[in-house]
């Protein structure tokens, strides 16, 4: 059997080897080539070190209060399964405003935002800011149980898009809470916040929407659309912790199901320093095994 | 008696059979029980934490809403892990196909630039090479190498998780273990090992 046959015979059984799910004849071949050849040797030791830190690795432990959580969501999705959905299919006009963004890639007009004159510095959020409902749970789910809808859902409501202010978020908190709570120190979304000429984020994206192609987006939505938004923080050593606002939708435009996110964040001196949007289409639906895995 | 082999000896049938009764007590014990063991196999294919939790948190309430149409062909935990690993590569296909549009010029330096890449590379512990590896390489080779390695299945487990023959199993699992070792490698270099 020519050389190069026979390397790439025991190449093909390097990975079960080193895992030890070759026959001790199979084995005893690869040794005797391995103590021969040193490309096969250096490819051999590269599978071992690969198969070692396979071997080792232990995955991290689910963070602390998640099974808790996952409980507090399914009883919630439980006994609001039939809320209206009106409010979600607000948010995803927003989720479409962020496909719009995301797709148009108007960048440089962008480049330089800034918070809102005048707003006060964010203070650290508390875990029951992360949405109207207190709980974080997943857009899907949120839709499912018709809650914890983005605040700026009704900014990206009103279908023009064009000077108005957004709407504080206490105006917006749902039909069955009137009461105006107290203004949220952080700007309640990155509608809010203004790029360097002044230009409201409904008015940067109500520009992109009359630009760009991406206008057959956000006019296809009110139907099958939702949104949520979450709140975070990234802490990098030795660069400012930042506050950040996300909000993740979806929509349906044509036979396609587009998700978006949004994301915003500001230091400790209230400086808005991170921003980014994000869209993506989503692909078909993979065909599930016998025991249909809902997708 | 239709059930199979499977189901009959299935632990989680009776706590099943109570959620379908609307026992919410019975499904906290479900998630109590098999939270962790998705948690992981989720974290494995997305890569985040962050992300992970949310996906089993969809993953769970899925399966609420699905459990009626639950066939029993299969033990339930092998049907809640089949639906966790597609969602997770659903997830992962997402994070990886997610555009992200920067609105400022100032980002997020997450690798600090005093550190050359290299040093920070020789910082890294296994583990974290591990995920980035991970990280790396394509998901659906990611979810074989986290239920073979990661939650340490056999083969028949493997194949039945991801609905496939055995043969397709070992397949799968030989070119994840080839795509892994050649992404580390390209990745981390070259060590001492022996056979």
């Amino acid at each position: 059997m020519p050389a190069s046959d026979r390397c790439s015979q025991v190449r093909s059984l390097l990975p079960r080897l080193a895992a030890g799910e070759v026959t001790l004849a199979q084995s005893d071949a690869c040794r005797i080539h391995l103590a021969a050849c040193t490309a096969c040797r250096s490819e051999a030791d590269a599978t071992v070190r690969a198969q070692r830190v396979l071997v080792a690795y232990r995955p991290a432990p689910p963070p602390p209060g998640l099974d808790r959580r996952i409980c507090q969501a399914a009883r919630a999705t439980r006994t609001r399964r039939w809320a209206p959905l009106r409010w979600a299919q607000a948010g995803g006009l927003l989720a479409a405003a962020a496909a719009a963004a995301a797709c148009v890639q108007l960048v440089p007009g962008l480049l330089a935002v800034r918070t809102e004159p005048g707003a006060p510095p964010p203070q650290p959020v508390a875990s029951e800011q992360a949405g109207p409902r207190g709980a974080a749970p997943p857009s899907a789910v949120r839709a499912a149980a018709g809650a914890g809808l983005a605040p700026e859902a009704a900014v990206a409501k009103e279908p023009d898009g064009g000077s108005a202010e957004p709407t504080p978020p206490a105006r917006i908190a749902g039909r069955r809470n009137r009461t105006r709570r107290p203004a949220n120190p952080m700007p309640s979304s990155f509608m809010d916040v203004r790029d360097a000429s002044g230009r409201s984020a409904r008015q940067i994206v109500a520009a992109m929407r009359d630009q760009g192609a991406a206008a057959g987006a956000v006019d296809g939505t009110g139907q099958d659309a939702t949104a949520s938004w979450r709140t975070g923080r990234i802490a990098v050593p030795g660069r400012p912790v930042y506050e950040t606002r996300t909000s993740e939708g979806s929509l349906q435009v044509g036979r396609r199901r587009v998700r978006t996110s949004a994301e915003a964040g500001w230091d400790a001196q209230g400086h808005l320093s991170v921003i980014r949007l994000g869209a993506e289409v989503e692909g078909d639906q993979r065909p599930d095994g016998p025991d249909r895995a809902p997708k | 008696m239709t059930r199979t082999d499977s189901a009959d000896i299935d632990p989680d049938q009776r706590l099943v059979d109570l959620v379908l009764r609307g026992d919410m007590d019975a499904f906290d014990r479900l998630v109590e029980r098999h939270h962790a063991f998705v948690y992981n196999i989720v974290h494995g294919v997305v890569g985040n934490a962050d992300e992970a939790a949310d996906v089993v948190q969809e993953v769970f309430l899925l399966v609420l809403r699905k459990l009626v149409s639950f066939r029993r062909g299969s033990r339930f935990a092998t049907w809640l892990y089949r639906v966790a690993v597609n969602r997770a590569l659903d997830r992962a296909r997402s994070l990886s196909r997610r555009r992200w549009v920067p609105f400022v010029a100032e980002t997020l330096n997450i690798v600090d630039p005093a550190i050359g890449p290299e040093a920070a590379a020789t910082q890294q512990s296994d583990a974290d090479r591990v995920q980035a590896t991970m990280a790396a390489i394509a998901p659906n080779h990611r979810d074989v190498l986290v239920l073979k390695y990661f939650q340490e299945m056999s083969i028949e487990e493997i194949s039945e998780v991801l609905g496939c023959s055995q043969d397709a199993a070992k397949v799968r699992l030989h070119r994840a273990r080839i795509h892994f070792r050649d992404k580390f490698r390209s990745m981390y270099g070259d060590a001492d090992a022996s056979l």
